[in-house]
């Protein structure tokens, strides 16, 4: 199976091309990335970042009006040679959101069209769509109906659907958001195990981070139609080439600093935090030069609250803050704080109660702190980050 | 089984998941063949709303008849239509007309479909289904029945004068009395989308009102009657476009007080005269399409977002009813009130005259009953005929037009097609194009492209002209549907493989199957009464149920023309019930 | 009803051919009831030809001959399929092998200008033109359209058989008096004009809006009364003064038929000068409320024209056709087809009288022919101005 390579897609909606009034808007500016054979490729990134605009291109069903996209030496489009491959032309496997199964047709009927397009004969045919129920785990059910089955169930006949004619790239467009928690989590952990038993090249959409963390190979972070980092996700979650996508991937806070004491990257350097007033020891991702202004990221669960009365902590591992309020969350607590007027979230297991007008302090170890030349606030939601847990909108 | 030895097994599992090659699309012209059909699609529509139109522009703008050599370029048709004296009294009229029986129709259908839908009154399920009956009937035949009754020698217009002891208690033969029957002929129009948008709102709105502590008049008021100002608009311009063009009921009523109407005042000129004067027809009906036009626009600016498509047939979800208490009979007397003066005694008075040598409130029935009109009918080959020649124009053109608008709808809205927008404008067009016009432009354009010239007189004429007068009904019947499935279904086909085309054959056309039925009698009782066009186009051997009443009524032979709308509505009745008992097959299925 | 069509097959095409003469008054609404089989029908069935009147001239055969290999007629009129059966019936005794006789049903001007329409597009489809629109007619022939055909009746006809050149006379429909007779007394339906001004004004609120005529707005009607106010101009009396007295108690009809159902609904008590082709047919039916009468001071007989067009596809048809209702066995089903036969050796009966029959009665003078005698446009104008304003 080939890679799959996007160049420079670029796509507008709106303004003159399409007719309708306004501004055009740009859905996606200058995205590239390349798939490669066999790899769990997730497009991640909030409502209207443009990943599944993506996807559409990528399938056909929209026309980019810039860029190129191969799958290995197939061109689906390339506007510079004005060359579009419609999207049946492509071989391409898609689940959607909605599962798009055909609801006047039988499971098996479903999965008879594609083949049938392919003209193969009755017996293959009958032998292909057993094979990919039984991959699914549905061998029972081909002469059911959709509405007859339950969500879950349908999602697993959009993929095989999807499956049954091996197509070279298979394309998911959040397959999972119409699921209940529960079924949910099952399904991710089954979808991973078939897409490693087939080996297919898959394209996943999604807006939630924890999908995107445990299923893929590695991970694109998508925002306003831009591409902000594409990584494991290790690199996403521990090494955030930028603010936005600390934000987006896990809970994040962010404050404002002055570098007191410069370093190169990797050096443990000093900030002066400008809320607070006070300093903190961090780990310098790059070279920092005093006097600059750094934006810092701190996720919430490197932090630790301590109680005043805990014993002063270690000069500049930690800030001053005030309780706002504690939420129970099953496994332990999220800390509403206020770090000098600003807002602040903290996870932690320990039960921490404020001193006079709640004031606590919070220790963050230097490599638990993210620095971002310059002044970055502007890039991220104010307060913290989106919850970890991924209550899916 | 083989399948115990291991290998073949393996072989095979290996087999079933070698790639596939996807489906090979052959092109024409390095194009695949979507772009020919949707460019095709456009070309056919376009042409035939030309057709008609051009002629009649050009007609406009020359000083003799068409065909007539010599005719110079002469904008003088319009100067002369203008100084007509009669003209301006006529579009007075016709906007008078109009006006009055859009704003009846409007308020009764309101009226009736708030009491039939939302309030319990006692048969109210019936009398929705009795409401919808006069569109089934042409408004000849309407207007023939009103006559009838409420003529000034009526039945009901006789009894009432006696009472009162008035010699005239009313006078039909007026603009009034014009606008009060072609409200009876188009109140369902407007009933069809206010009852169906009444079906479809959602009744928490309602419980909301009513826990707010608002009694059910209260949320009929401010809650129901404004949700249906999209239903209310689009009906209203409907209706006023209709009244405008129509023809039978200015021609029934007011050529004897020699009150003139849009309809009769092109028919007058085109048909009557001794010298028709094809330049002043062409002229007014210029200005006529282009007033419609200008009213059609308006429709799609005010409906621009889906509303305007509010479905035919939508999702029939259990909706509440209000129990009014002892109000529902003061309902039930409004809506059977209607009922019965309406379209009621008038229908009776038809069937009456069917069955009788002569009909008049001055010789009892019983004693001039027979069947007489009906073996005129019968014994004519030339009356059949036309039965069996309405039958096949409404059932083929039922068809063609069914197909020809899924294919508009198809590509209007489920394509890329570059040009999607004007082919729902085209397609939607002959709305701003009365019969009269339609059937002299499609004269003119059979004429005078030879091509064209075995078409002449021929029942295919018809059916082109009376299908392009019923493709935006069709439209409008499919639109809804269609915009209610899924675009990822087709997304999901077109992914595995199917082009455009196949997307449609393989998927949609199965889903979009109750529209097309529905289309297809709504087309199919559109045609089966229309006959306007076929005036011009017809000759001998393509006479229509309409024209032949037309004939028979100018030669006096009115129970005729009773005994054979009869026989249309009866056919009407059973292509309408056998299609509503599809239509439950179709649900289950 | 089924039954009474198709049961009875050849019998009743027996009636029809035969005993139907007999049949006499009631032929009008007869024809309507009894006559249910297709024109074609007979076509199988030769039924020999009558002898040729021996002033025919001799190469007439040629003609027949040729009219084998045409083998069908359009016929474009403004007539319904019934006025035009015993006609066609009759002529299909003769030439069986005009197998295809289609008789498209037009209004009186629609004939010329469909005819005229087809013509510039050279897609003649009719062979013969019948229809009483004088006006269009005389355009029609100044225009030399029409085919000059002599045919061999006409030294047996009176003289305005052929008005113009190849403008043959169809018939002469007589123009009649309707009454609503269970609505008015036997003395309260004058068989006059002038009768009718004197029962008019002395109930002027009763007949208010009660009485009809044809509309001088369209071109048959406008024939009508402008024939009536030149004759009774030419005899030196004040025509106007008739409709001074009428029209304002008058409603407009365009046609008989509408005029016909009103009087028997009692919409209108007396239509004066409604046509006799469509009254006479209908009588069997509303027989038990209508009546009507000649119009004893001023008949007016309307000459429905007909011609073969210069230009007509089936010329020899076309020309068979028209010597045949020129003839004495034509006019009869003229005659029997609802109008008025003027042949003067075609006898008349109570239901079907001949223009000799109404000229006996109501007197030479009286008797007004609606011919081609007409002013310019302008007049006509003026005279559609002054007849509308008089409207009540």
């Amino acid at each position: 199976m080939p890679e799959l390579t996007v160049r420079g897609l670029t796509k507008r909606f709106g303004g003159a091309t399409t007719g309708t009034a306004g501004t055009p808007v740009t859905a996606l500016d200058d995205v590239s990335f390349t798939v490669n054979d066999g790899e769990f490729f997730t497009l991640l990134g909030p409502s209207g970042c443009g990943k599944s605009t993506t996807l559409a291109a990528i399938a056909g069903l929209e026309a980019p009006d810039g860029g190129r996209i191969t799958a290995g030496d197939v061109v689906f489009v390339d506007t510079a040679e004005k060359r579009f491959l419609n999207p049946e032309e492509r071989n391409l496997g898609m689940v959607f959101q909605s599962y798009a199964l055909w609801p006047h047709m039988t499971v098996a009927a479903n999965l008879d069209l594609p083949l049938k397009l392919r003209g193969l004969s009755r017996a293959d045919r009958d032998k292909r769509i057993d094979a990919a129920l039984e991959q699914v785990g549905l061998g029972q059910y081909r002469r059911r109906y959709p509405h007859q089955m339950s969500g879950g169930q349908q999602q697993r006949v959009a993929l095989a659907r999807a499956l049954v004619y091996s197509p070279t790239v298979l394309l998911l467009d959040e397959p999972l958001s119409n699921l209940d928690a529960k079924l949910r989590e099952q399904a991710r952990a089954w979808l991973k195990e078939l897409q490693e038993d087939v080996g297919i090249t898959t394209i996943y959409v999604t807006h939630d981070q924890t999908e995107a963390l445990t299923l893929s190979d590695r991970i694109a972070v998508m925002r306003d139609g831009k591409m902000l980092q594409v990584g494991t996700p290790e690199e996403i979650y521990e090494r955030p080439a930028d603010p936005a996508v600390a934000d987006f991937v896990g809970r994040c806070n962010f404050l404002l600093a002055e570098v007191a004491e410069g370093g190169a990257a990797g050096a443990e350097i000093t900030v002066r935090v400008a809320a607070t007033g006070t300093p903190l020891r961090v780990t310098a991702r790059q070279e920092h030069a005093a006097g600059d202004t750094v934006t810092l990221g701190i996720r919430a669960e490197r932090i630790a609250v301590r109680a005043p009365g805990d014993g002063e902590p270690g000069g500049a591992g930690a800030l001053p803050a005030r309780l706002v309020r504690r939420l129970y969350s099953g496994s332990r607590y999220e800390y509403e704080l206020d770090c000098g007027g600003h807002p602040m979230t903290a996870e932690d297991t320990a039960v921490v109660e404020g001193g006079t007008d709640g004031a606590v302090w919070l220790t963050v170890p230097p490599d638990g702190v993210y620095t971002f030349a310059g002044d970055r606030t502007s890039e991220v939601g104010t307060g913290a980050g989106a919850p970890v847990a991924g209550a899916a909108a | 089984m083989a399948d115990v030895i291991e290998t073949p097994q393996a072989r095979d599992d290996a087999a079933h998941r070698a790639p596939l090659p996807a489906p090979r699309y052959r092109r024409l012209l390095g194009a695949p063949r979507e772009r020919w059909i949707q460019y095709g699609v456009f070309a056919v529509l376009l042409l035939l709303v030309l057709a008609p139109v051009v002629p009649t522009v050009w007609q406009s703008l020359v000083s003799k008849p068409l065909y007539a050599s010599g005719g110079a370029l002469d904008p003088g048709n319009y100067a002369r239509l203008f100084t007509d004296e009669g003209f301006g009294t006529v579009i007075v009229n016709s906007l008078l007309l109009a006006a009055l029986t859009t704003v009846f129709s409007v308020v009764l259908a309101v009226v009736l479909s708030v009491l039939l839908v939302r309030v319990r009154v006692p048969g109210g399920r019936v009398m929705g289904g009795l409401l919808m009956w006069p569109i089934y009937i042409s408004p000849l035949v309407l207007a023939f029945g009103w006559i009838i009754v409420y003529g000034p020698a009526g039945y009901v217009t006789s009894a009432v004068g006696h009472l009162i002891g008035a010699e005239e208690p009313w006078n039909l033969y007026s603009i009034f009395g014009m606008a009060l029957t072609s409200t009876v002929a188009l109140t369902p129009i407007a009933y069809l989308y206010c009852s169906n948008a009444l079906r479809m709102a959602d009744s928490s709105l309602e419980h909301a009102a009513r826990t707010c502590g608002a009694g059910p008049l209260r949320v009929i008021r401010s809650v129901i009657l404004p949700m249906m100002r999209p239903p209310i608009m689009y009906s209203a311009l409907l209706i006023f476009t209709a009244s405008l063009e129509e023809l039978s009921i200015p021609l029934l009523y007011g050529k004897p007080v020699e009150i003139e109407l849009f309809g009769s005042f092109l028919y007058d000129y085109g048909l009557d005269e001794a010298t028709p004067d094809y330049g002043i027809l062409g002229a007014a009906s210029v200005l006529f399409l282009a007033f419609l036009a200008v009213l059609v626009t308006i429709q799609g600016l005010v409906l621009r977002n889906s509303r305007r498509f509010i479905a035919v047939r939508g999702k029939a979800t259990r909706v509440h009813r209000f129990d009014l208490g002892r109000l529902r009979w003061a309902g039930f007397a409004i809506a059977a009130g209607y009922l019965i003066l309406g379209p009621g005694l008038p229908l009776l008075g038809l069937i009456a005259r069917a069955f009788t040598q002569v009909l008049s409130p001055l010789v009892s029935p019983l004693k001039v009953l027979s069947l007489g009109n009906f073996q005129i009918i019968f014994g004519y080959s030339e009356y059949t005929g036309s039965i069996g020649n309405s039958l096949i124009v409404a059932v083929v053109g039922g068809v063609a037009v069914t197909v020809v608008a899924a294919l508009a709808v198809l590509v209007a809205r489920r394509s890329g097609f570059r040009a999607a927008k004007a082919v729902e404008f085209t397609a939607l067009a002959p709305q701003a194009l009365p019969g009269v016009i339609m059937g002299l432009g499609f004269f003119w354009t059979i004429l005078f492209v030879a091509p064209l010239r075995p078409l002449q007189g021929t029942l295919t004429a018809i059916i082109i002209a009376f299908g392009v007068a019923a493709l935006p009904a069709a439209f409008g019947a499919i639109a809804p549907m269609v915009m209610q499935i899924g675009g990822e279904l087709d997304a999901a086909a077109r992914s595995v493989g199917a082009d455009w085309w196949r997307t449609f054959s393989r998927v949609l056309l199965r889903l979009i199957t109750p529209a097309l039925l529905a289309s297809f009698v709504l087309v199919f009782v559109n045609m089966i009464k229309a006959f306007s066009a076929a005036v011009f186009l017809g000759n001998a051997d393509s006479q229509v149920i309409g024209t032949t009443s037309l004939t028979l009524w100018t030669n006096g032979n009115t129970g005729a023309v009773a005994a054979l709308s009869c026989l249309q509505i009866a056919i009407t009745a059973v292509v309408v019930v056998a299609a509503g008992r599809l239509f439950k097959v179709n649900a289950h299925a | 009803m089924s039954g009474h069509v198709s049961g009875a097959g050849p019998s009743r095409r027996q009636v029809l051919r035969g005993g139907g003469y007999a049949a006499g008054l009631a032929l009008g609404g007869g024809l309507l009831t009894a006559g249910c089989q297709p024109p074609k029908g007979a076509v199988g069935e030769a039924v020999a030809a009558e002898p040729r009147p021996s002033y025919y001239p001799g190469d007439y055969d040629r003609m027949v001959r040729a009219s084998k290999a045409e083998r069908e007629l359009t016929i474009y009129s403004n007539m319904d399929t019934y006025n035009w059966k015993p006609i066609v019936d009759g002529f299909q005794k003769h030439y069986p092998w005009v197998d295809n006789i289609a008789t498209t049903n037009l209004g009186s001007s629609q004939v010329f200008e469909r005819y005229n329409a087809e013509e510039a597009a050279n897609q003649q489809k009719a062979s013969l033109l019948v229809s009483g629109s004088p006006q269009n007619w005389l355009d029609f022939v100044s225009g030399r359209k029409l085919l000059d055909y002599a045919s061999p009746e006409l030294p047996h006809l009176p003289s305005f058989a052929r008005p113009r050149p190849g403008l043959y006379t169809f018939s002469t429909d007589c123009i009649v008096m309707v009454y609503n007779k269970v609505l008015l007394g036997e003395h309260e339906r004058p068989d006059s004009l002038a009768g009718l001004i004197t029962l008019v004004r002395s109930q002027p609120k009763r007949f208010k809006n009660k009485i009809t005529t044809y509309s001088a707005g369209m071109s048959f009607g406008l024939a009508i009364h402008d024939t009536y106010v030149r004759t009774r101009q030419r005899q030196g009396r004040d025509a106007w003064a008739t409709y001074d007295a009428l029209l304002p108690f008058t409603r407009a009809e365009e046609s008989s038929g509408p005029m016909l159902d009103k009087v028997a609904s009692g919409e209108y008590l007396i239509a004066y000068f409604a046509s006799s082709t469509i009254v006479f047919p209908q009588m069997a039916q509303v027989g038990e409320v209508v009546t009507w009468k000649f119009v004893a001071d001023g008949t007016p007989l309307f000459l429905r024209g007909m011609g073969v067009p210069a230009k007509s596809p089936h010329k020899n048809t076309g020309k068979l056709m028209l010597d045949y209702i020129l003839s004495h066995e034509g006019q009869s089903n003229v005659s029997r087809g609802g109008f008025t036969a003027y042949r003067p050796d075609v006898p008349a009966d109570a239901g079907h009288p001949t223009y000799t029959s109404v000229t006996k009665q109501v007197g030479k003078d009286n008797v007004m022919l609606i011919g081609y005698d007409f002013g310019t446009q302008k007049e006509q104008d003026a005279f559609v101005k002054q007849w509308e304003g008089r409207l009540g």
